[in-house]
């Protein structure tokens, strides 16, 4: 096996049980992260992609449970963990991050103190520190997310702080203690244009810098296009196109895809151009065909919903992943 | 059509609330079949045969003056229940018309119910309706009149805060482009969206002034004896106790604790369907 | 003439600190009185079938500006002159009976927030007809479902509560309820941030079908430059509560002269441009807008081109041209 591989979910499958029955939310969700990486999961609501990452950091809600598949993290099988070491591993090499980061702030405690937190928990084996140092190493943090006035900041608390400076506390915090993996899921959504943009370097730039992998899981592909060097697209749970940013943007090859990127507004694109996706997201309580887009698919054959469809290579790129049988 | 199954859902999952729901419907069929399911005339007194043990004839005994015990019972379900339901409607009226004026116009009507509010809940509550019916006189509709007044304060708080979340929601400036009046927005646009927790807080309180209307009694006031009611009831009981006719106290006490509890199942019960929040 | 709604030198200060009671002028405290400036000073006209986009970032004054323009709120000074009429100077709480309430109506942000949860989808379009065009029974029945129509609401979905609703179902209902009264100026408040682009695609033609048919002229608000793009004639860039520059729309995206509009602009993606493209970025927060400082410019703080005369005289927007911008140092 190919030791650059740092996250590989394979044929990961999720089922919620609801008042109506069970809903398959992911069906065989593979997918690859190297070391140092940046892939994007992109998807419009209800696609399974914030699912996937809770199901990998094994912080599902009660109600979902794993039906099949494997997240091996450096060699190791996530879901085989005991939780005591999951937890241990959350915050230490996997670190997230979510949209809305005020509500993720604990409201009543100084950030400088929620930064020591993940500290304390997670260093107190080797060498325990001292306030001083913790302190120190708080401030060092909020310095390395380029808050302006750091040691003045340590004492704020997260209502004197604006969106964006928020969700670079948000970062401090998860990047405390120097993980493997950042999972971002929407991180930028509900902030301002031009404090997207400064978020979205800061967290390349931190990544580049520690030789961490970042997973973003995001609705807007422009975002993907700039930040990330691999783009997973799902729709419904499933994979449908793994590619590089390149390869995809120049020639997306599943239909899905090639019309998400037709109706997101763009310069060049004209209102009568813009194109838009028949029909629904297919509900997921019922049985599903083996290609979940199948029922919206202007390209649909009846070979398409076949047994067996998987993410395979096309055959002049083999990085360019594809769960379609009739691609454009 | 879907909305019915929904709540049949419901009740099954919470069968608590379900069992509350039955006893509570039998209690409503009793109040108002009462005067037919009687055996005895619960006035009639028969100085012969007084203070017997419950029997197959008197299922629950008979008092010091002979009068069938179960048959006072049944009819005090009539009064303690019609008295809790009179107190509630009627507070819950007032508490919501002010409450939603309060939380909706803000500023000096605001101030004025709020302070008023605070006055009614300085008093001790019980000692507070005592001193309405003794000044107001014993009678069925002052009981009614002392309860509502002493129950008045929740309401107006529940709805207050209810309307002055409500009332930042986008649907009010919605309407408010639609050409809705202040009064109109408040009434036909804001209370219905109040109803759910104002409903869970009257079948709360409903048992809460239950025991308020017998508790009056008991005390000497509000219902005079011989009306069957429970409270009086348990009062004139209560001296017979230490003799051992245990009977003429406690099948009126059961039967207020019977409906009470159904009441505040009910009341959690409801809390629990209608707020998903709380729903697991 | 063609003119449909003329703002004039229009400003809103929120007050913010509360008058002083009876004790504090007793005890003859000091008190001093901050305001906020939500909306400071802004003029634009709005032509008839024309759509303007409103753009800026969060606290920027938009919001109040839509509210000051829909009547909800009062204006600190400043004139709104709508069909001829200063609609301005009648106090927002009269204005539900005013003859004018039914041609400004707005699409709101949140199709979830705007629908009340208590009404059907017919309800909710049949309000503003049965407040303002008194149409009652079979008359309400026919132009409900001929509205719905309009917008491509399926008649099947008229009796059913918003939480039975899709996204861009309740979209629709919101659109059908804001054409209703057959406006002559409608807001859109960022009506398609809640969705997903394939659902966003279809309503962005929708907006754009009614206004030609209807011959709506739009007040479109977004943060997505993208979108006001496809749909607006013009565009007006808001920072702090002042227009700082605004023009035909494709004039802007090539050429913006305001740096904050090159900032904003180049803060957008294009995943077709090929590579990275070079980013100018925004350092620090936007300031607050409490009791600015009347001479400094409100985006000196952040202005990658800033200049010490940018602190000491505030810039105005030209008064001339039709692509106006408000700073002292645009390259033309």
């Amino acid at each position: 096996m190919n030791t650059n591989v740092l996250l590989q979910v394979q044929d990961l499958s999720v089922a919620f049980a609801t008042r109506h029955g069970q809903v398959a939310v992911l069906d065989k969700v593979n997918l690859t992260l190297h070391k140092g990486e940046t892939l994007a999961i992109v998807g419009e609501s209800g696609s399974g992609k914030s699912v996937t990452s809770f199901a990998a950091l094994g912080i599902l809600d009660p109600a979902g449970k794993v039906t099949h598949g494997r997240v091996i993290f450096d060699g190791r099988n996530l879901l085989d963990l005991p939780p005591a070491e999951m937890r241990k591993l959350r915050g230490r090499e996997l670190a997230m991050i979510f949209q809305n980061p005020r509500s993720a702030l604990n409201p009543i405690r100084k950030v400088g103190h929620q930064i020591e937190d993940v500290l304390t928990a997670h260093n107190s084996l080797s060498h325990p520190l001292t306030r001083k140092e913790k302190k120190a190493a708080a401030i060092a943090q909020l310095e390395a997310v380029k808050i302006t006035d750091p040691a003045r900041r340590y004492n704020a608390y997260p209502y004197e702080l604006s969106g964006g400076m928020c969700q670079r506390v948000m970062i401090a915090i998860a990047l405390a203690c120097k993980p493997r993996l950042l999972i971002a899921d929407e991180p930028t959504t509900g902030l301002d244009v031009t404090t997207q943009v400064v978020i979205m370097d800061l967290i390349q730039e931190l990544a580049a810098a520690n030789n961490m992998a970042t997973l973003l899981i995001t609705h807007d592909l422009g975002l993907a296009a700039d930040y990330c060097s691999r783009v997973a697209v799902m729709h419904a749970g499933q994979v449908l196109e793994d590619a590089p940013v390149a390869s995809l943007f120049r020639a997306a090859r599943h239909p899905y895809t090639a019309r998400l990127m037709a109706a997101t507004p763009q310069p060049g694109i004209t209102l009568e151009r813009l194109a838009f996706i028949p029909g629904q997201l297919p509900d997921l309580r019922e049985a599903q065909p083996p290609c979940r887009f199948s029922s919206r698919c202007d390209r649909y054959r009846p070979e398409c919903n076949a047994p067996g469809l998987t993410l395979v290579s096309r055959p002049e790129n083999a990085s360019h992943l594809i769960a379609c049988r009739n691609p454009l | 059509m879907k909305r019915s199954l929904e709540w049949r859902y419901l009740l099954l999952q919470n069968p608590l609330t379900l069992a509350a729901l039955v006893v509570f419907i039998l209690v409503v069929l009793c109040a108002i079949f009462a005067p037919w399911l009687t055996p005895y005339d619960p006035f009639a007194s028969d100085t012969a045969n007084s203070l017997q043990a419950p029997s197959a004839a008197h299922w629950f005994g008979t008092d010091q003056l002979g009068r069938d015990m179960f048959s006072r019972v049944l009819m005090g379900t009539r009064m303690d229940l019609g008295i809790a339901i009179a107190a509630v409607f009627l507070a819950a009226a007032i508490g919501t018309f002010l409450g939603a004026c309060a939380g909706f116009y803000g500023g000096y009507v605001d101030t004025a119910v709020g302070r008023g509010v605070d006055i009614i809940m300085a008093f001790p509550l019980f000692v507070l309706a005592m001193a309405i019916v003794a000044a107001l006189g014993n009678s069925v509709a002052n009981v009614v009149y002392a309860s509502a007044i002493i129950n008045m304060p929740f309401y107006v708080r529940v709805v207050r805060s209810e309307i002055l979340v409500l009332k930042g929601a986008g649907f009010v400036e919605a309407a408010r482009l639609c050409g809705n009046s202040n009064s109109r927005i408040l009434w036909s646009q804001l209370l219905p969206n109040v109803s759910a927790p104002l409903v869970v807080q009257m079948s709360l309180n409903m048992g809460w002034s239950m025991l308020n209307a017998a508790s009056l009694s008991f005390v000497g006031l509000g219902i005079r004896p011989p009306s069957p009611e429970w409270g009086i009831m348990v009062a004139e009981g209560a001296q017979y106790i230490i003799s051992g006719q245990w009977w003429v106290a406690l099948f009126p006490g059961l039967a207020l604790t019977l409906v009470v509890l159904c009441f505040n199942l009910l009341g959690d019960g409801l809390r629990d369907i209608i707020d998903p929040r709380r729903r697991t | 003439m063609n003119r449909l709604l003329k703002i004039e030198q229009l400003t809103k200060h929120f007050p913010l600190s509360r008058p002083q009671n009876v004790l504090q002028r007793w005890a003859k405290l000091p008190h001093k009185s901050s305001h906020l400036y939500a909306v400071d000073d802004v003029s634009f006209t709005l032509d008839r079938g024309e759509s303007l986009g409103l753009v800026g970032e969060s606290g920027c004054g938009k919001s109040t500006l839509v509210r000051l323009v829909t009547r909800l709120l009062d204006p600190s000074s400043g004139h709104i002159i709508f069909n001829d009429r200063h609609i301005g100077d009648v106090p927002a709480n009269e204005f539900a009976l005013h003859p004018e309430r039914a041609k400004i109506q707005q699409i709101f942000q949140d199709p979830t927030d705007s629908l009340n949860p208590r009404f059907t989808a017919f309800d909710c379009i049949a309000d503003p007809l049965r407040q303002l065009a008194k149409l009652h029974g079979e008359a309400l029945q026919t132009r409900v479902e001929k509205i719905a129509e309009q917008v491509s609401l399926p008649l099947t979905l008229l009796n059913r509560y918003p939480h039975q609703l899709s996204g861009g179902q309740k979209l629709r209902v919101g659109i059908a309820r804001g054409i209703a009264l057959q406006p002559a100026l409608l807001i859109l408040d960022e009506p398609t941030s809640a969705l997903d682009v394939s659902v966003q695609a279809v309503i962005l033609k929708l907006l754009d079908k009614l206004r030609r048919e209807l011959n709506l002229s739009y007040l479109f608000v977004s943060h997505d430059l993208n979108v006001v793009r496809l749909l607006c004639d013009r565009v007006m860039v808001m920072y702090l509560g002042k227009v700082v520059e605004t023009g035909p729309v494709e004039e802007i995206f090539q050429r913006p002269r305001h740096p904050y509009t090159k900032a904003l602009l180049a803060a957008v993606s294009h995943y077709d441009a090929g590579g990275q493209v070079q980013r100018i970025r925004l350092q620090g927060e936007l300031p607050s807008p409490v009791d600015p400082d009347a001479n400094t410019c409100r985006f000196y703080g952040r202005c990658p081109i800033r200049e010490k005369r940018c602190m000491e005289k505030m810039p105005e927007l030209e008064t001339s041209g039709d692509h106006r911008a408000a700073c002292h140092l645009m390259q033309d």
